[in-house]
């Protein structure tokens, strides 16, 4: 998946497509398998940057820390509507300490002129070199062969959590009624018709690219392959993350203290962006910025034309007969619904 | 007087060395009976000793700290039968019980486990098994009978009936699967398959008082997955205390203890097997194993090894019998236990794959060693509890 990040506005039709799609109820209620967090911000869960996961530089597990449900995720909380009607005071139920997008369009603590902020939509990213699978002491976590989403065998997990430790963007939750682990399975009933996940399809701001890698007619492959402006989220976790994001470079330019515009300056500072996608993130947006130049000088730009989305069907590349194949040939792996080795006689 | 005091020491001390479990014959059924059962006062507790298991290090980092300095602790453990069926009772000091019942990410309960061979007359590897000796794992977690996230006391309103068959099967009593008790089969390090608590007919329970935890397991003697009708057969018991984040392969484990049915003959292969000890030069063999096993095993304060380049030897005396060392040693490759997740730590596989799709242990072979260092080492070995 490619996300791009000029046209995300942050309206969260995505968070509340997958809430309703799979994390409303029986223990998910707290879960946000996608959630869209501003940049600068301390994110869902609360400074996940900061708790460890990933691999090391010799390429061994970090040791990593469990998030907190009310501390770092947060609970949504209520307000006393039934009481206001006797007129008392309008006040929360419970004290509200955190919650998914505390930090929303905070902004960096410059003053009005500097200020800056963008929004960041986060799934699971479906990893090429996973570290839920790898610190899991039950194999209970495999990566699909036919298209690379990892999923969680429900019949294997036994709730030991070492996955949430290990996973440096912690998108990987626990649920407590069923005592297991569950996470974004990239809507993957959807995908096996040769349709987007449902983040992908409802995003109103066309931001969301769908489409398989090694696909180099897809604008997938063409956006990080081909152009490289699709940039990996921390890839100094070293898990090698699958959802790449297009960096924000149509920042307005800053203000001066009379309050003239500074022509081409960053407003959005390059070694923020830095942090967050790598070094490479600098050639990303200077060939961006010049794409967009000669776009708007009537001239051809391919690459302008994919970001534009004038097609949603460019944009999800997805072939359901391609499974279809699959199955008849070999059985798909379905042991998310039904344990394969589960012994049940 | 104190004579017969030191006597009463020293006959304790020989049963706890003994590692043997009497189970008693009681007259009617046990099958289904609970920790607070009066069939219980048939027999008396007999004390044994857990140790932590770290051969593999976990990376919650919390977790690691809590049970940086975690050691030893008692169980005390009794059993009976009636002929037809088993039950075992552990009783263990915990001054802090953790049972979760609401919406926690980051708590984890105490629990027990009770671990038994699959086979009659072999030895299989305490903790994990293997492809041809598997064993089959019983645990109990000490949760609430209630997961009311919306504490509204209505939990059924609370479950989604379209989306039961993911996760539970068709009936009432399963809609709380992880309250009740939960089977695996084990073969191997990451293999652990879950079987089908209902057709297992095992009844765990546990109950806190007065600073115990106390915990039952009954089940038939003959059933799918064992065989215990021989007279004597292994069994170990798993403590975990979720106050240290103990859970999963993290946990204090006895080594295997032999249960042995009053009035019934048969399995005493397996005793000297099992009581095995070894008498020896233990500061030779300190030294011996400082030359040659602390390069890449860690034990106790001799951590001069990379943390995940072996398994830390730390407690591998109290859990692990004289035979497994010695064939750990002697013959690191006879059986490699499959399924171990060497991307963890892909500079520090354990394991190496042949050509002919075969695994051997990285570690080698110290047949090299003369018969006097060797026993000195295992005597070492035995002491590292």
């Amino acid at each position: 998946m490619v996300i791009d990040l000029n046209k995300c506005i942050g309206c969260q039709t995505c968070t509340v497509t997958c809430d309703t799609m799979w994390t409303n109820r029986n223990g998910r209620e707290y879960m946000h398998w996608n959630n869209v967090e501003t940049i600068p911000g301390r994110g869902y869960p609360k400074n996940w940057q900061d708790m460890g996961g990933g691999f090391d530089a010799s390429g061994g597990l970090k040791d990593g820390k469990i998030p907190n449900m009310k501390k770092d995720y947060g609970i949504p909380w209520d307000y006393n509507y039934d009481e206001i009607i006797n007129a008392k005071e309008f006040k929360p139920k419970s004290e509200p300490i955190w919650g998914a997008n505390w930090d929303e369009e905070k902004g960096s603590e410059d003053d009005e002129k500097q200020k800056y902020f963008f929004n960041l939509p986060r799934i699971c990213n479906h990893c090429s070199n996973p570290s839920c699978v790898s610190a899991c002491p039950h194999g209970a976590i495999f990566k699909r062969e036919q298209d690379g989403i990892v999923l969680v065998d429900m019949d294997k997990c036994q709730g030991c959590r070492e996955c949430i430790a290990a996973c440096p963007y912690k998108k990987i939750y626990f649920n407590p009624k069923i005592s297991k682990s569950e996470k974004c399975n990239f809507c993957f009933p959807l995908i096996e018709r040769g349709l987007p996940p449902a983040c992908a399809s409802s995003c109103v701001g066309r931001t969301r690219f769908v489409g398989f890698l090694d696909d180099e007619e897809g604008q997938v492959y063409k956006l990080v392959k081909k152009y490289k402006v699709a940039l990996p989220l921390r890839p100094d976790f070293g898990v090698e993350p699958n959802v790449y994001y297009i960096p924000p470079f149509l920042s307005p330019d800053k203000l001066d203290e009379e309050g003239k515009i500074i022509e081409n300056s960053d407003r959005i500072p390059m070694d923020e962006l830095e942090k967050l996608f790598g070094q490479e993130v600098y050639d990303a947006v200077k060939l961006l910025k010049k794409e967009k130049s000669n776009k708007s000088k009537n001239q051809k730009s391919e690459l302008m034309d994919m970001l534009i989305a004038y097609k949603q069907e460019d944009m999800f590349r997805l072939d359901g007969d391609y499974y279809q194949k699959i199955s008849k040939k070999q059985k798909l792996d379905y042991r998310y619904l039904k344990g394969k080795e589960t012994s049940v006689d | 007087m104190l004579i017969k005091i030191i006597m009463a020491i020293f006959i304790a001390n020989i049963a706890i060395a003994s590692n043997l479990i009497s189970v008693v014959k009681i007259p009617g059924n046990v099958l289904g009976i609970k920790a607070k059962s009066r069939a219980w006062m048939s027999t008396n507790f007999k004390k044994f000793s857990t140790f932590p298991m770290v051969s593999i290090k976990t990376n919650d980092a919390l977790a690691n700290k809590l049970n940086y300095q975690n050691g030893a602790k008692e169980v005390d453990i009794k059993a009976i039968y009636d002929g037809k069926n088993i039950a075992f009772l552990l009783r263990w000091k915990d001054s802090t019980k953790s049972v979760i019942g609401r919406m926690r990410t980051d708590d984890f309960n105490d629990a027990f486990g009770v671990e038994l061979q699959t086979k009659t007359d072999t030895v299989p590897y305490v903790d994990f098994g293997d492809l041809n000796d598997e064993i089959v794992f019983y645990l109990k977690n000490a949760n609430k009978n209630s997961v009311d996230i919306e504490e509204n006391q209505d939990i059924l309103s609370q479950f989604d009936y379209q989306n039961l068959n993911v996760f539970v099967k068709n009936s009432d009593e399963d809609l709380l699967p992880h309250v009740k008790q939960e089977v695996f089969l084990y073969h191997g390090f990451n293999n652990a398959i879950k079987l089908d608590t209902k057709l297992s007919n095992i009844t765990m329970d546990m109950i806190y008082k007065d600073g115990y935890w106390y915990g039952s397991l009954s089940k038939k003697l003959v059933d799918k997955n064992s065989n215990l009708s021989n007279g004597t057969f292994l069994v170990s018991f798993s403590l975990y205390d979720g106050k240290i984040k103990q859970r999963g392969r993290l946990r204090n484990l006895t080594p295997w203890l032999l249960a042995r049915l009053e009035g019934i003959e048969g399995g005493e292969s397996l005793v000297e097997e099992v009581n095995h000890k070894i008498s020896g030069d233990i500061k030779n063999g300190e030294k011996i194993a400082l030359k040659n096993c602390s390069i890449c095993h860690n034990y106790k304060n001799t951590r001069n090894a990379p943390v995940n380049m072996a398994p830390d030897l730390s407690f591998i005396g109290g859990y692990a019998s004289i035979d497994y060392i010695k064939e750990s040693i002697l013959q690191p490759s006879k059986v490699i236990v499959p399924d171990f997740t060497d991307s963890a730590h892909p500079n520090f596989s354990w394991i190496e794959k042949q050509e002919n799709g075969k695994n051997i242990s990285v570690m080698p072979s110290f047949e090299w060693m003369n018969e006097k260092n060797l026993n000195d080492l295992l005597a070492f070995m035995q002491t590292l509890r």
